[in-house]
């Protein structure tokens, strides 16, 4: 099979931006900001926004993924952009030349570079082995284009101008105006003289002075002058090099170029893992359901969470939907990391669907068609009542979008109605959505709806034995209504049995 | 051309650090009177004198090195040596030009011209050294001595002149540098042009042809931008010859660094010397060829600080502890325990960095010195003193060795006299057995006494006495530990007539 993309297998459809509003409720754009940093040259935000539908697809950048994983692997593929990333900029710098010298000498460095990478990527894939489909076609199309005539002969050619050009020394005589130009006759050099002169007053030390700043690529017209002179003096080194420019003024291929810019996607997202790593957090490649519709992960964590809180130690959290379980419903206290979880449940769905690891000990989920997020909307021009209208306007909206292969998730609908008229409005939506068998969930401070039917699984966020810190944990029972309330209560000595005593104890005293 | 006045094989490092004990030493021992006296009001002096004094030398022969050195020191006065290191290190020439931003031309030119500022200089410490050398009998002299009158020959200085003559370049520079494939001379190198010899024909037509053959640019006259760009290539052609003038110079000025910084030790020494003469009082170079196992022995020893303040003659004591690790002293308040206390410590460490000491005769081990004084601030708090003291002696713990002294000063005196007892009496048993010699201030009776009880041999207990109408002698006598600390004797001269005892 002819290589093509490092992306896909086959290509199949062109990659559309997608951008949706879930990428902001679920956090995932933080992700992804934090995966492109330093990466803008390569426009890869559009891949990321791009979901795969095929499990075969997951799987071919799974496997490269693993590969990449190997971190000689990676600081090879690193370096060679990095080469690449430099052979452009000469390539750009040369165009902007004024002079034929430096434009001839600045196209050669950066070709010459383009082939080292090419090259050296080339030597240490066949040395590091990668077991990916996609490597290893990658690495057959590298093989034959190394061996390609038309590179040999590059190669060579550059090779003996380089020498030429690097083993010739030649003298400036600077007096007055007048620079003559020479080759070099043996003079000695004044710098050692003068040191070996010296060196017997040194006390061990020795002081170190920057010998050369910052100077310009390009030749100004002293330097033109000087490089004519040059050119005269040495004749053939110049006239070959224009020779070799001139045949060779396009040279990149477009499938290296491609691989180039799709080999990043992998490299950034190895950016966030590398930082979610340091914070304890663990990867693994979920596992695609292709016949059943299958949703479990043990410790997941929030990703953009833990990128964002890089003191703290992110907190797993396990979940799973099992038979005919559809929807969740998430209660708990205030800050319980309900939200969090929610969030944690969607991103790995998602990154799974780019064929990315996520962060947890395992995971298995099904390819979506969609996910639609329903979260809380925070614009304060909106009044109380148009809140809950914009609120049951969204549902309304998504309910009939939903499918079997949706995910839903919903955080906090109707809070800002009476807690009679939000149960009513749960429970109506509750039925509704089962009609479309949506795995949904569903994040609610109504105790109410957690035991709603058979097919509601109900997951309380936990405390710690305490009573007063967050474990950030949810596990899965029933909702015991105020054990967190109680638990601060009893912080500030204010738990019924605390009152009781107080109280007692005041009353005697003041008897 | 190294200096070795300090150490015989090594270079002494002015960034030397202050040990962690230095902090407590430089109080409890009154360091700062003594330094004050040493450095003369130069504050060069006292930096470069403070580290050494906590630094002790490991080996007796490095003790007896210093010590050559300075009884050298003592009979020439060498303070014409030190002006002129000061001169070396303030060069003249190098204040005029430290003030601007400098061009690689410029940078060269200036330190070419320090470098000719050197040369008289040189010529000076070369006589100095052709004058001195017959004079000195330590090694570190004549080493020295005989260093600077081979290294900086009037041959050499001849050179020395010839070649910084050459780096003025008033003939043009000539530079390589390697064609490189980005055509950009990376760096250029400044050679030496060769000096055109007579030739045969053959060669002459050669050469004129060869000069038909050059290959030459002039900037035009009117060319102002071309000029500033050949300015800047001359500043390309000469910043790395720059750098290694000012490299050489500042080999040069380092090597009068070095002679200032070695020199302040001994400078700082003499001026102690000749302040402790005026007043008339003994020194003496501890013997290195005899030293004590454990312990120390003095004779008519001092507290050389007290000495200085003081303009009426000090009380000296002598004490033979050649072989104990213990040294008790009790007795009399204000009858001088600490003042022995401070004169055996400041002893020890003059020693140690190869001084000569406030004493008539002084013998000791190689050990350093540390001190746990009974600290007189916080009175309030009782029980966070204690936990002071103690946690003060738990970090010098780690760094205590064998041979080390450890002078305590009432320590534990935060707590009653049982409780400090016992902790004193266990702590004293661990330094002990670790083989650190303890010099112990107390007015515990109790710990004094049980110690006189257990260890007959291996301590030396030591009294403040007062004489029988109360007066203090502030001499020190062995004897057995007495109970009281005659406080009713202070009262007694305080109150006068009105004391009611």
């Amino acid at each position: 099979m002819e290589f093509s993309s490092i992306l896909f297998p086959v290509i199949t459809r062109p990659v559309l931006p997608a951008q949706s509003a879930f990428f902001h409720d679920l956090n995932l754009n933080q992700i992804f900001a934090a995966a492109l940093q330093g990466k803008e040259e390569y426009n890869l935000a559009e891949i990321f926004c791009t979901p795969l539908l095929l499990p075969e697809e997951v799987r071919y950048r799974q496997a490269v993924m693993q590969d990449l994983e190997n971190d000689l692997l990676r600081s090879s593929i690193d370096s060679f952009a990095a080469a690449m990333h430099q052979s452009r900029q000469q390539e750009k710098e040369a165009a902007q030349c004024y002079d034929p010298y430096s434009m001839a000498a600045g196209h050669f460095v950066a070709l010459t570079n383009y082939a080292t990478a090419i090259r050296t990527l080339q030597s240490d894939l066949v040395r590091l082995a990668p077991e990916s489909n996609g490597l290893q076609n990658f690495m057959v199309y590298l093989q034959n284009y190394i061996g390609s005539d038309n590179f040999v002969s590059i190669c060579d050619e550059a090779a003996a101008i380089f020498q030429t050009f690097e083993t010739t020394i030649y003298t400036l005589y600077i007096f007055g105006n007048e620079i003559t130009i020479d080759a070099y006759h043996q003079e000695l050099d004044l710098n050692q003289i003068v040191a070996d002169f010296f060196a017997r007053f040194a006390q061990g030390t020795t002081s170190v002075y920057k010998d050369s700043h910052f100077k310009d690529n390009r030749l100004n017209h002293i330097e033109v002058m000087i490089m004519e002179q040059l050119s005269r003096r040495f004749p053939h080194h110049f006239s070959r090099l224009q020779q070799f420019c001139a045949r060779y003024q396009t040279f990149r291929d477009a499938v290296l170029v491609r691989f180039d810019r799709e080999i990043q996607f992998y490299l950034a997202y190895l950016q966030c893992m590398v930082l979610g790593r340091k914070q304890g957090l663990h990867f693994c490649y979920p596992v695609i359901s292709e016949t059943n519709r299958e949703i479990s992960g043990e410790d997941g964590c929030d990703l953009a969470l833990q990128l964002s809180l890089p003191e703290q130690k992110g907190v797993g959290n396990t979940f799973s939907w099992q038979g005919r379980e559809r929807m969740m419903i998430v209660t708990g206290p205030n800050q319980g990391g309900k939200t969090t979880f929610a969030r944690m449940v969607g991103q790995l769905m998602y990154l799974a669907s780019l064929g990315l690891p996520v962060a947890a000990r395992q995971a298995e989920f099904f390819l979506p068609d969609h996910i639609f997020t329903h979260f809380e909307r925070q614009e304060a021009e909106v009044t109380q009542n148009g809140k809950l209208q914009d609120d049951i306007i969204r549902i309304h909206e998504i309910l009939p979008q939903l499918t079997q292969k949706s995910f839903l998730i919903i955080n906090e609908m109707f809070a800002s109605t009476t807690l009679s008229d939000a149960v009513a409005l749960g429970r109506l939506i509750m039925q509704a959505i089962p009609a479309r068998d949506t795995f949904c969930i569903y994040v609610t401070f109504l105790e109410e709806l957690a035991t709603f039917n058979e097919k509601t699984i109900s997951m309380v966020s936990e405390i710690a034995a305490d009573q007063e810190t967050r474990t950030y944990r949810l596990g899965r029972r029933v909702p015991d209504g105020c054990a967190y309330a109680l638990s601060m209560a009893a912080k500030y000595h204010l738990t019924t049995s605390d009152i009781l005593r107080r109280l007692r104890h005041e009353s005697t005293s003041s008897v | 051309m190294k200096v070795h006045l300090l150490y015989e094989n090594a270079d002494y490092n002015p960034q030397m650090k202050l040990p962690f004990q230095a902090k407590a030493v430089r109080a409890d021992m009154e360091i700062d009177t003594l330094l004050n006296t040493m450095a003369a009001g130069d504050d060069l002096l006292r930096q470069r004198i403070e580290p050494l004094l906590y630094q002790s030398l490991l080996s007796p022969a490095a003790i007896a090195y210093r010590q050559n050195v300075l009884r050298d020191c003592l009979i020439n006065a060498f303070r014409a040596l030190y002006t002129l290191a000061l001169e070396g290190v303030e060069n003249k020439e190098s204040r005029r030009y430290v003030l601007f931003d400098f061009s690689p031309q410029q940078r060269l030119e200036s330190a070419v011209i320090e470098l000719e500022a050197f040369i008289p200089i040189l010529q000076r410490l070369r006589m100095t050294a052709e004058a001195l050398q017959p004079k000195v009998g330590s090694v570190g002299w004549q080493n020295l001595f005989a260093a600077i009158r081979t290294l900086v020959s009037r041959e050499y200085l001849q050179d020395m002149k010839k070649l910084l003559q050459e780096l003025h370049f008033s003939e043009g520079v000539l530079v390589k540098a390697r064609l490189g494939i980005r055509l950009k001379a990376e760096s250029y190198l400044v050679c030496r042009r060769a000096v055109a010899k007579p030739v045969s024909w053959v060669n002459r037509v050669r050469h004129w042809f060869q000069h038909e053959q050059k290959f030459r640019v002039l900037i035009d006259e009117r060319d102002e931008s071309g000029y500033q760009i050949l300015r800047e290539l001359k500043d390309d052609a000469v910043v790395k010859m720059a750098n290694t003038v000012a490299c050489s110079r500042d080999h040069v000025r380092n090597f009068f660094i070095a002679l200032r910084d070695e020199l302040a030790f001994y400078i700082g020494c003499l001026n102690l010397y000749e302040c402790l003469q005026k007043k008339g009082v003994a020194i003496s170079f501890p013997p290195m060829d005899h030293l004590c196992v454990q312990g120390f022995f003095c004779k008519n020893l001092y507290n050389v600080t007290l000495a200085l303040r003081s303009d009426h003659p000090v009380q000296t004591n002598t004490v033979d502890a050649d072989d104990e690790r213990l040294l008790v002293i009790t007795g009399a308040n204000q009858g001088g325990k600490t003042t022995f206390l401070r004169s055996f410590g400041q002893a020890q460490l003059m020693m140690s960095c190869g001084m000569f000491v406030a004493a008539g005769n002084f013998q000791s081990h190689i050990g350093r010195v540390f001190t746990h004084f009974k600290r007189e601030e916080d009175r309030g708090m009782q029980r966070g003193k204690l936990d002071e003291e103690l946690s003060r002696l738990d970090v010098l713990l780690p760094l205590l060795q064998t041979g080390d002294f450890l002078l305590m000063n009432e320590s534990f005196a935060a707590t009653n006299e049982r409780d400090g007892s016992a902790i004193a009496s266990g702590v004293v048993d661990g330094l002990m057995a670790a083989g650190v010699q303890v010099l112990f201030v107390t007015h515990f009776y109790a710990f004094a006494a049980a110690l006189f009880q257990k260890h007959a041999a291996g301590v030396l207990f030591l009294q403040a006495q007062r004489q029988d109408q109360g007066a203090r002698t502030f001499q020190l006598e062995p004897g057995e530990p007495v109970t009281t600390a005659f406080g009713q004797d202070i009262y007694k001269n305080v109150f006068g007539k009105d004391a009611l005892l």
